[in-house]
Parts: C-alpha cells; structure tokens; sequence
C-alpha cells in the first residue's frame, strides 16, 4: 500500500511538468525572498492564479517551491547588502554582512546556501515524522475541539501580529465577518448575497489574498519619502560553498540550528525571524569566542539560515494536520490546497495518502533546486537587485489583476482584490494588522463549519465548548494568548531582546 | 491634531454601525433549526457581537487615550514580529527613508492618487478592455512613482503588457477582457 503510494507519488512529482512548476517556483521565490520589500507572502499569492489553474501535484510543488526559495533567497540581501529581503533572514546580516565587506561573500552565502538545505532536510525528517502521528490523535478530536483549535490557531496569530490585541481581534472578526457571504454551508441557501447571483460563490480567496499583499505595497510606495543616497553597488559574486573541513566544524552548528528552527516552526505564531534569532543568540552563547560574532563567523551565518529553513517543514506540521496555518506563507499555501479540494485536517493523511506524500518530495526536491540555483544563478540575483522598485510594483500591479482575472474570468474577482487591497492598506495606515484578516478569510469557514457542526451533534446545546475537557482547554488558553498581558509581555520582550541585541 | 487624536474613536464607531448593520442583515436570515440547532443566522449574529463588543472597547480606551492625550504618548516598547525585524535592521539609508516617511506622514495625498489609479483601471478594463488599460495604468503607476524617462514609462508598459498578456493567454488558455 506504501508502496504502490509512494510509486504514485514518484510518478506525480518526477513528471516534467511538475518539475519544471517547483523550479518556476524557486527562482520566483528566490528573487521575490531576495527583493525587499516584497515579501514572501506576496510571491505565494501572484503565484496562486498559476496553480490554480495546474494539477494538484505542479501546483503545490510550485507553491512550495516559493516557500523555499523565498526563504532562502532573503540571505543573499542580508550577505551582500546588509538589508534582510525577507523578516527571517534579518540575523544572518548580523555576520554575513562583515563577511562580505571583508570579501567573502561568496563563502557567505555557500555557507547560507549549506544551512538552509541542511535546515529544509532535518525539518522535512520531523514532517514526516511527527504529522501522521498527530493527524492519528487528531482524529479523535471531535467538533467541539476542532473549533476550539481553530479559535486557538486565530487567537495565536492575532496576539503576535500587532502592538494593538484589540484591533487585532477586531482584524480578525471582519475577516470572519467577510467569509459569511454566500451560500450556508449546511443549508445551501444564500446569505448576505443581496440578491446577487456572482455573490452566492462567496469571497473568492485567491483574489482576496493578492489584494491583502500586493495592493499595500503598491499604494506605500507612492507615500513620499526622503531618498538619500543609493543602494550599495554588489560587485560580480559566486556563492562558494565552505570547504570540506569547515563543512565539518560547522556540523554542530548546522544541527543545532536546524532543532531550533524545527521545533519553532511547529508553534503557531513563531516562525522563521525568531527561530533565527534564537538560532544566533543560541550559537553565539555555545561558543568559546562570543566576542567574534557580529564580525563575521560562518557560525554566525549558518545558524539562522539552518534555523529559518528549519522551519518550512515543520510549520507544515499545524496546517497540515489540525489545519492550523502558523504563518502568513503557510495560511496562503492553506488557502491553495483548500482551492484544489485538499481539506487539511486529520482527514487529509488517510485520505490523500499520495498528496501527502508528494508534499513530501515536493519539498525535497524544492531544496535541491534551490541550491543549485543559488549556487550558479547567484550574479543573476544581484541584477535583478538593481531594478529599480517603482518598475517592479507598477508590472505586479498589472499582474495582480490579471491574475484575479483569471481565476474565474469575472470581474467580480478583480473588485475583489481591489476592495481586499485597499482595505489592508487602509487598515494599516490606521494600525490595524492585517495577518488576522488573512487567517481569518482561510479559516473562517472551517470554523463555522465546525462550530455548526458542534451544536448538531449536541443537539443545540451550546455548553458543549466549555463541558468538553479538551475544548475547554483550548479556549481557555486563546483567551490566555489574547488577554493574559504576562504571556504578551514575556513573548514580545524575548523578541525585543534578541533584537536589540541583535542590530 | 485633534482629528488624529480621535481617529481610533472614530474608526470604532464606524465598526459599530458595520457591526449592527451586520446584526441586523443576520437577523432577517431564516430562524428555523437544523436539527434542533440553532439555523444559518447564529454564526453571523455571533461575530456581529463579538464586532460590536471589541469595537466599543476600543471606542472607550481610545477616548480615554484622547483624554490624556497631554501627557506624552508613551510607546511600548514591543515589537511587532512581522515588521519590526526588517525595520529595525535595514540600512542606514533605509533608516533615513523611514524617518523621512514619518515627518511627512500627513500626505495622504498620494495614496489615494494611488487608490483612484487602481479602481479606475478596474473600470477601465471593462470598458475598454486589458489591452487599452493596462498601458495605461502602468504608464500612470510610473508617473505617480516619480519616473520621468520617457524611454522607461513607454517600453515598461507595453513591454509588460504584452507579457502579461501572452503569458495568460498562451500558458493558462485565457484571454484578459
């Protein structure tokens, strides 16, 4: 049965056209990880036209191929011009940069490109180990629980994304609040709708999430700011990867970084920017000579990048199992598998045994890519670095429709990305995250869903939440994550820290 | 600025409308039970609650704020995860750029240039169609940024244009309106 899984699986993600999706994948990733200001996030959402429109097997193989090369590409920034592309690979500036002033950008970025690939494999061992276990004891859960993870999932995200709880919860609820529209999802009657036939289909997603991270960035750019000076000139580079015998002194390094990365990537609300600092701050404490770094090591290089990488895998862990996204990244990939009819959940692992699996492979064979690419094609990267920013808005704002065109063909779609983009931004300008807006948009369905589902089965009883033991706890603890100004403090000043003593 | 300071107050009264308006659409839906649970109105009327409820905390803390508005604003010194990283570590130049970016905070001007561009290409497109529109926008987006070479302007929007369009049409079998 394995077997004949994993041959399928082979035969899906060894297919030409799935490969090449997953290498599209990674050089966009790269490039938009590599660019900053443009996260990510945004590369995942421009992409989701495309892969709506592949196979399931291409289609996730490019997505993850973003996910990838995205969070790899941000340290070839970092290493050459002491700007982080993306939030994670803001600690491996902290020593990259002076190895590359010093002329060793090159062994920098090898050393970046080791990391992450050995990062992206221990995370990939624990996502292959730990998520059908706990897919296994999440199918014991019942509705009531399920609810309560998902309240848990939102509360997680909302108490990390922005100074104000309040406005975060309120973020939250107008996501929750938006995905009402359309048909019930027990009766199949119209709500909210006003009589418009195009409405009865509900928020289109993919529309929605361009227009959350594309539109923003489009719009601030226009804001004036002061320009002084330009950015630093890159000379000609070739990544260099580190020789056999540092490659090797390094191992403890790598091993740790990759644990810590692993382990954080499982916690909803971590991610990649604080499994890298702790990495650095971690490694910096273990060595004999703590005074060295900030001047440049590879320690201090390989340990983020093994960190940040650590967690592509595992941050699956959530999602793909109790359909808990931690990230942004992994809440769009969600709302990919959702578009394609892969339900994440429990369900998902005896379901779609070979989906499963191709996710797998996927990833494996995103790395490997990756580190080809960033080995030969890095002076490429560094030309691109050189468009100026207006030119690649101005071509992602033209893509941005065309590509919520093409998800249906209606206009509705373009309205949609609009109204969603020019809400982030206006939410933003007034301090209001939007993180909460996309988590709330994938999961809202799921956790009416759920929560009708609830009341059913008790027979219209709504003490159910609170008299089941486990979705007690949940609950309690989201009310924690949200209100308990202890655990906020202790969680935002450890990141303070690390920052502070990290710039 | 008085208006700033009440900004917050009055965002969470325009909620509090959003939040009956929602309430009160949930509750002309059907009442009856699916199986003695209660129907398709009670999840709406829960977040209109819940929308209603977080907007008039932060009504009351944002009129309290107002309030002692003359003591200085005391910032927290939290970090907010997914911005605070990059921030706190770009460049100098970028560090200029942000400082830069606060004292002129006020024009808002710009943006909604930005806003009027975007939803009139949305228009545009239905009325004249992808290959007429998209030029277009691009040709206003550039000038907006503040790009004045000519060369650049015409090229990038045609260039991109054409792309774009044969990128839809040749790889995803769709033709843009």
């Amino acid at each position: 049965m394995l077997l004949e899984n994993l041959s399928q699986a082979l035969m899906d993600i060894g297919h030409p056209m799935t490969l090449l999706a997953i290498f599209a994948g990674v050089l966009f990733g790269i490039v938009m990880g590599a660019i900053p200001g443009l996260t990510v996030t945004m590369a995942m959402a421009l992409m989701l036209p495309f892969s709506f429109m592949l196979p399931t097997a291409p289609a996730i193989g490019l997505l993850l191929g973003v996910h990838v090369g995205g969070i790899t590409g941000g340290s070839v920034t970092a290493i050459l011009l002491r700007i982080p592309g993306t939030p994670s690979a803001s600690a491996t500036l902290l020593d990259g940069h002076p190895m590359a002033s010093r002329g060793e950008g090159g062994k920098a970025l090898g050393t970046a490109v080791m990391a992450s690939f050995f990062g992206g494999m221990v995370s990939l061992l624990a996502l292959i180990l730990i998520a059908p276990q706990l897919a296994a004891l999440a199918l014991k859960l019942g509705a009531a629980e399920l609810f309560a993870i998902v309240v848990l999932g939102l509360s997680i995200i909302i108490g990390v994304s922005g100074r104000s709880v309040i406005k975060g919860i309120i973020a939250g609820l107008i996501g929750l609040a938006f995905m009402t529209v359309g048909l019930d999802p027990m009766l199949g009657v119209p709500r909210f709708t006003f009589d418009q036939i195009a409405l009865q289909a509900g928020v289109s997603l993919i529309p929605a999430m361009i227009g959350l991270f594309a539109i923003p960035q489009i719009l601030e750019e226009l804001e004036p700011r002061l320009r002084t000076g330009t950015r630093a000139v890159a000379r000609r580079v070739t990544a260099k990867l580190p020789s056999r015998a540092e490659a090797r002194s390094l191992l403890p390094t790598f091993l740790r970084g990759s644990l810590i990365g692993t382990a954080i990537g499982i916690v909803p609300g971590t991610g990649g920017p604080i499994a890298a600092f702790l990495a650095y701050d971690r490694e910096k404490r273990a060595s004999r000579e703590p005074e060295k770094f900030g001047t440049g090591v590879m320690r201090g290089v390989a340990a983020p990048e093994a960190a940040n990488n650590g967690v592509t895998g595992s941050a699956l862990i959530p999602m793909l199992t109790l359909a808990i996204p931690g990230d942004p990244i992994v809440a769009v990939l969600m709302g990919a598998l959702i578009i394609h009819g892969l339900q994440p959940g429990p369900l998902l692992f005896q379901e779609q045994p070979v989906f499963i699996l191709g996710v797998y492979l996927s990833l494996l064979v995103a790395y490997v890519f990756t580190v080809v690419t960033q080995l030969r094609l890095i002076p490429l990267f560094v030309q691109v670095l050189k468009i100026k920013r207006p030119y690649l808005l101005s071509v992602i704002a033209a893509l941005a429709v065309a590509g919520s065109y093409a998800v249906d063909n209606t206009m509705l779609a373009v309205w949609t990305m609009l109204f969603f983009g020019i809400l982030a931004y206006l939410m933003g300008k007034f301090g209001f995250p939007v993180i909460p807006v996309l988590l709330a948009i994938v999961l809202g369905p799921i956790l009416e869903a759920q929560f009708r589902r609830a009341l059913v089965i008790s027979g219209g009883d709504p003490t159910v939440f609170v008299t089941r033991p486990l979705s007690l706890t949940f609950l309690v603890l989201a009310l924690l994550v949200l209100f308990s100004p202890l655990i906020r403090r202790a969680a935002s000043s450890l990141a303070g820290r690390l920052l502070h003593r990290g710039s | 600025m008085t208006l700033r300071k009440y900004q917050d107050a009055i965002i969470a009264v325009l909620l509090l409308g959003f939040a009956g308006l929602f309430a009160y659409q949930a509750g002309q839906l059907p009442q009856e039970h699916v199986q003695r649970a209660p129907g398709m109105a009670i999840y709406p009327l829960l977040v209109a609650v819940a929308i209603g409820i977080a907007s008039f905390v932060l009504l009351v803390r944002s009129l309290i704020k107002a309030e002692d508005a003359g003591s200085e604003e005391k910032q927290e010194p939290e970090v907010d995860l997914e911005e605070g990283v990059t921030s706190r570590n770009e460049s100098e130049e970028d560090r200029s750029a942000e400082a830069g970016k606060q004292r002129l905070a006020p024009h808002i001007l710009f943006p909604i240039v930005g806003i009027a561009i975007l939803v009139s290409y949305g228009w545009a497109l239905e009325a004249v169609g992808y290959l007429v529109a998209t030029p277009a926008l691009l040709a206003l987006l550039l000038l907006a940024y503040g790009v004045r070479s000519w060369k650049v302007i015409v090229g990038l929007s045609a260039g991109a244009t054409a792309v774009i369009y044969l990128v839809f049409y040749y790889l995803l079998l769709i033709r843009l309106p």
